[in-house]
C-alpha cells in the first residue's frame, strides 16, 4: 500500500472537523479527500475552510468532490471514478461516516469492495443531538446497485432501523404498503431514546397499524460491534424468498453498515433511501466517542 | 441512474413484464378450459417467439409468469453490477411482449373472442418515462384486443405527452370518468351508487338488509334532529306566514342542524354522528372515503360481538354507538393528516404544511362560528374565493394542491354567481367535521371568502365572519334539485 486517504463528507456539524482532527492525529494519511453535496453549501463553506486549512497544516493533500444530493446516479459515478483512482494508486482507506449520507455510505462501501480496496471506517457518535434533527422527507428511493431483485406477485417485508422521528417512519410504510414490518429499535435510553423512539413506535404502529399489517419490533444495539447484524440478519433470512425484502435505516448510522453487510449477503433484498429536505443546523453537538470498524467486503 | 434512452428501454421492460406475468396468473384461473393440445401450441409459439425455452413440468400459464419473473429477475442483476451501466439486452416492451402473449391466447377457442381488459391502478405513482409509454398504449390505433383502463388521482394526473413524442387527447384515445361526485346526498347518483356498493359487499357476506338497516341513526340524534325541525318549522310558519310549502322545507333543511347544536348547548358531548345517510355525506364522493369507517365499524363490531356472545353469527348491523366512536376516531385521523402533510405529501414543505394546517384550522373556526350565529345558511362547509388577485392566488393555489394531494380538500366546478358562468369552489374533506361538531351534510351551501382573508388564514388569523357571503342562490339548489334532492 502506497498511503491512506481519508474520505469524509462536508457538513456544519461540530463533529465533522472534530472527527478529521482526530483522524489526521491517529491515522497520519497523506491525502484527504472532502465530499461535499450541492446543498446547503452556504452552511457548510465555513467548517470546509477549517477542515481544508487543517489538512494544509498537517501536510495532507485534500481534494474536493462534489456530490449531488438528489441524483444517486450521478452520485455513483463520481464516487465511481474517485475509487478507482485510489484503486490505481493502491491506497488504502479510512471513511468517516458520521456525516455522510447513507446512500453515499452504501455506495462507497459498494465500490471500495468491487475494488478490493481495504481500509476502515469511523463513527463519531455526537455527545447531543438537537431538539430536531431532520423533517420533510422526500419520497424514499432504492440505493444505487443495491435495489435488489424483486418479483411480481410478491408482497413486501420492510425492515427499519427506527430513529426519533416516527412520522419518517410512517411515510416509509405509506411508500411501501408492506405484508410485514419489522421495526429494529435500538436498545437502551440515551438521548432519551426509550421516549422519543420505543414509545412514539409502539404508540404509533403496534394498535390500529396491525389490523392492516403484521408489524412487529426487534431490538438492536447499532454501537455494538456487529451493528446489529445478526439480529437484522435472521429477519431478513427468515422473510427472503417468500417476500420482497426491502431496509432501510432512519436510526444509528452505524446500523446502516449492518444493512449493507446483509443486503450483500442476501442480494434479492434491497436498501431503501429516504432522504429528508431539512435538516437541522443544530443537528448534533460535540462527539462522546468513536466507532472505529473494518470496511466490510474486502479481507 | 441511466441516460434518458435506456431509462426509459429499461422501464417500459418492467411494466411491459408485469402486465405479461398478471395477465398470465389471470388465465391461469381458466386453464381448465384450455385442451392439452391447444396448451401445447401456445407454449410452443411463445418459445419461438421469445426465442426461450419456458420451463417445463408447469401449465403453460405458469410458465409464462415464470418467464417473465426471470427476465425481470436478470434485467435487475444487470442493473445491480457494480461494474457496468449496460443496458439489459434483452429489454422488452408492450408491443413486443403483452401484444403478441394477447394475440397468441386468442388462438385458444375458448379465449377465441377475448377482448383483454387492462386495469392499471395508481398511474400517478408511474415515473416518467413509465408514463410516457403507458400514454403510447393509451394512443394506439386498434381497440379490437385490447382496452386500457387507468386510475389515477386528479391532482398529480400524469402528463398526456407519448413516447412518440405526441400526447393523447381526450375523447379521441381516451374519456375520463370522474370518480369524485359533486353532491352525494342518499338520493342522488352517488348516494344511489354507494348503496349498490355497500349491498353488494353485504350480501357477499349473507347480510340481506338495506344499508339504512345496517347502519341505523342512533336514537338521540334521530330524535333531537326531529325536535329541532319542529322547532324551526314553527319558527318558519311565523317568519313565513304566506309563505310556500318549498320555503318551508328549505328553511328547516337549512336550520335544523344548527339549530340541534344550539338546543345542545356549549357543554354537550359531540353529536352521535351516525346512520348510512351521513357515512355518504362524510364520504365528501370518494368510495374509498366511504368504505374506510365502514371497515373500522365493521371491525369494532365483529370484536365487540365476539365478546359478549362468543357466537358464530356474527355481525347483523353496526351499533350506531360503534358508528358514532369510529366517526370520531375517523375525525380525529383526518385531523391528523391535515396537521402531517409536510411529512405524507411529496414537494410539500414543512412552511407550506403549517399553512394548509392554519387555513384548515381558520374555515373551521370560521363554519363553527357561522352555526352558532349565522341566519341564512348556518351549515355551510364548502367555500368558494372572491376578489381573487393574481398574487394571492400564486399563493394559495400550492397550498390546495397539497391539501388535494392529501385528500383533506375537494375542488369541484359548479354555477358561479353570475347567470349561466361556471366556477371552482373547494370541499374540505368532511370527515373533517364531526371534530367540530359541524353538520355533515353541508347543505349544498358555500361561502365566498376574499382571497385576501385566506391567505391571512394560513398565517392563522381568523376569517372574518361578517366579510363573507353566501352562494345558496337560486343555482345551487337547482343544482341540488338536478341531482335528485
Amino acid at each position: 500500500m502506497s498511503g491512506t486517504t481519508v474520505l469524509t463528507t462536508v457538513s456544519w456539524e461540530e463533529r465533522f472537523v472534530i472527527g478529521l482532527e482526530k483522524l489526521i492525529g491517529d491515522e497520519s494519511p497523506d491525502s484527504v479527500v472532502l465530499f461535499r453535496y450541492d446543498i446547503r453549501t452556504d452552511w457548510t463553506s465555513e467548517r470546509m475552510a477549517d477542515a481544508v486549512d487543517l489538512c494544509e497544516r498537517s501536510g495532507c493533500s485534500v481534494r474536493t468532490v462534489s456530490l449531488s444530493y438528489t441524483d444517486g446516479g450521478a452520485t455513483w459515478r463520481a464516487l465511481r471514478d474517485e475509487i478507482a483512482a485510489i484503486r490505481t494508486a493502491k491506497r488504502q482507506v479510512v471513511v468517516d461516516i458520521s456525516t455522510m449520507a447513507r446512500e453515499t455510505m452504501w455506495s462507497l462501501m459498494l465500490l471500495l469492495s468491487e475494488n478490493g480496496v481495504g481500509g476502515r471506517y469511523i463513527y463519531s457518535r455526537p455527545a447531543d443531538y438537537g431538539d430536531w434533527i431532520s423533517r420533510d422527507p422526500s419520497r424514499p428511493r432504492l440505493a444505487v446497485k443495491l435495489g435488489g431483485e424483486m418479483e411480481f406477485g410478491r408482497e413486501t417485508m420492510l425492515l427499519i432501523v427506527t430513529g426519533f422521528d416516527w412520522e419518517r417512519t410512517a411515510q416509509l410504510i405509506r411508500t411501501f404498503d408492506p405484508a410485514i414490518v419489522r421495526l429494529a429499535i435500538q436498545e437502551g435510553d440515551q438521548f432519551d431514546n426509550e421516549t422519543r423512539n420505543r414509545r412514539a413506535h409502539e404508540d404509533h404502529f403496534l394498535g390500529a397499524e396491525r389490523k392492516r399489517r403484521d408489524v412487529d419490533m426487534v431490538d438492536i444495539d447499532a454501537y455494538d460491534d456487529d451493528h446489529g447484524y445478526e439480529v437484522i440478519r435472521e429477519v431478513v433470512e427468515e422473510c427472503s424468498g417468500r417476500y420482497n425484502v426491502l431496509m432501510a435505516s432512519l436510526g444509528p448510522k452505524p446500523s446502516a453498515i449492518a444493512l449493507y453487510r446483509v443486503q450483500r449477503l442476501v442480494p434479492a433484498s434491497g436498501l431503501v433511501y429516504s432522504p429528508a429536505n431539512e435538516y437541522s443546523h443544530g443537528y448534533s453537538k460535540g462527539v462522546a466517542h468513536v466507532i472505529v470498524g473494518r470496511l466490510p467486503g474486502v479481507e | 441512474m441511466l441516460d434518458e434512452y435506456p431509462a426509459s428501454v429499461l422501464s417500459e421492460h418492467f411494466l411491459a413484464l408485469s402486465i405479461m406475468y398478471h395477465v398470465s396468473e389471470t388465465l391461469g384461473l381458466v386453464k381448465a378450459e384450455v385442451t392439452a393440445a391447444e396448451a401445447q401450441a401456445l407454449r410452443q409459439e411463445v418459445e419461438f417467439y421469445f426465442a426461450t425455452e419456458l420451463p417445463s413440468g408447469s401449465d403453460v400459464f405458469d410458465s409464462i409468469c415464470q418467464f417473465a419473473q426471470r427476465e425481470s429477475v436478470n434485467a435487475q442483476q444487470l442493473m445491480n453490477r457494480p461494474d457496468t451501466e449496460e443496458l439489459y439486452a434483452r429489454c422488452l416492451s408492450f408491443a413486443t411482449a403483452v401484444i403478441p402473449l394477447m394475440r397468441a391466447v386468442r388462438k385458444i377457442e375458448a379465449l377465441s373472442e377475448t377482448h383483454f381488459m387492462l386495469m392499471i391502478d395508481d398511474a400517478h405513482d408511474f415515473n416518467d418515462h413509465q408514463v410516457l409509454a403507458l400514454n403510447s398504449w393509451i394512443a394506439y390505433r386498434d381497440r379490437s384486443l385490447f382496452s386500457l383502463k387507468v386510475a389515477t388521482t386528479r391532482v398529480g394526473r400524469p402528463e398526456t405527452a407519448t413516447g412518440a413524442g405526441g400526447a393523447i387527447v381526450e375523447g379521441h384515445d381516451f374519456i375520463t370518468i370522474e370518480m369524485e361526485y359533486p353532491l352525494h346526498s342518499g338520493r342522488s347518483e352517488f348516494g344511489r351508487f354507494a348503496e349498490r356498493v355497500v349491498r353488494r359487499r353485504l350480501e357477499r357476506v349473507g347480510i340481506a338488509c338495506h344499508p339504512d338497516e345496517f347502519f341505523p341513526v342512533h336514537s338521540s340524534l334521530k330524535d333531537d334532529l326531529e325536535r329541532a325541525a319542529d322547532a324551526v318549522r314553527t319558527r318558519a310558519e311565523t317568519l313565513f306566514p304566506s309563505g310556500t310549502r318549498k320555503q318551508i322545507t328549505d328553511y328547516v333543511y337549512k336550520q335544523r342542524w344548527a339549530e340541534y347544536i344550539r338546543q345542545r348547548g356549549p357543554r354537550a358531548n359531540r353529536p352521535m354522528y351516525s346512520g348510512f345517510s351521513t357515512l355518504v355525506y362524510l364520504s365528501t364522493g370518494v368510495i374509498r372515503n366511504l368504505l374506510e369507517p365502514c371497515w373500522w365499524m365493521w371491525d369494532a363490531a365483529e370484536s365487540e360481538v365476539g365478546r359478549k356472545s362468543g357466537n358464530e353469527v356474527g355481525v347483523r348491523m353496526i351499533p350506531a354507538a360503534v358508528q358514532a366512536t369510529k366517526i370520531r376516531e375517523r375525525s380525529d385521523v383526518a385531523w391528523k393528516k391535515v396537521r402531517n402533510l409536510a411529512n405524507t405529501i411529496d414537494g410539500c414543505s414543512r412552511d407550506d404544511g403549517i399553512k394548509v394546517k392554519n387555513m384548515f384550522e381558520q374555515l373551521a373556526h370560521l363554519f363553527v362560528k357561522r352555526l352558532a350565529s349565522h341566519a341564512s345558511e348556518p351549515s355551510a362547509t364548502s367555500f368558494s374565493i372572491s376578489a381573487r388577485s393574481e398574487e394571492a392566488m400564486a399563493l394559495l393555489r400550492p397550498l390546495f394542491a397539497i391539501a388535494q394531494k392529501g385528500q383533506v380538500l375537494y375542488v369541484r366546478m359548479g354555477a358561479a354567481k353570475t347567470r349561466g358562468q361556471r366556477e371552482e369552489y373547494y370541499v374540505p374533506n368532511r370527515m373533517l367535521w364531526p371534530g367540530r361538531g359541524l353538520d355533515p351534510h353541508g347543505q349544498h351551501a358555500r361561502v365566498s371568502i376574499k382571497a385576501v382573508h385566506l391567505v391571512s388564514a394560513t398565517q392563522g388569523k381568523a376569517i372574518p365572519l361578517g366579510d363573507t357571503m353566501d352562494e345558496s342562490q337560486q343555482q345551487l339548489f337547482r343544482e341540488r334539485a338536478e341531482d335528485g334532492e
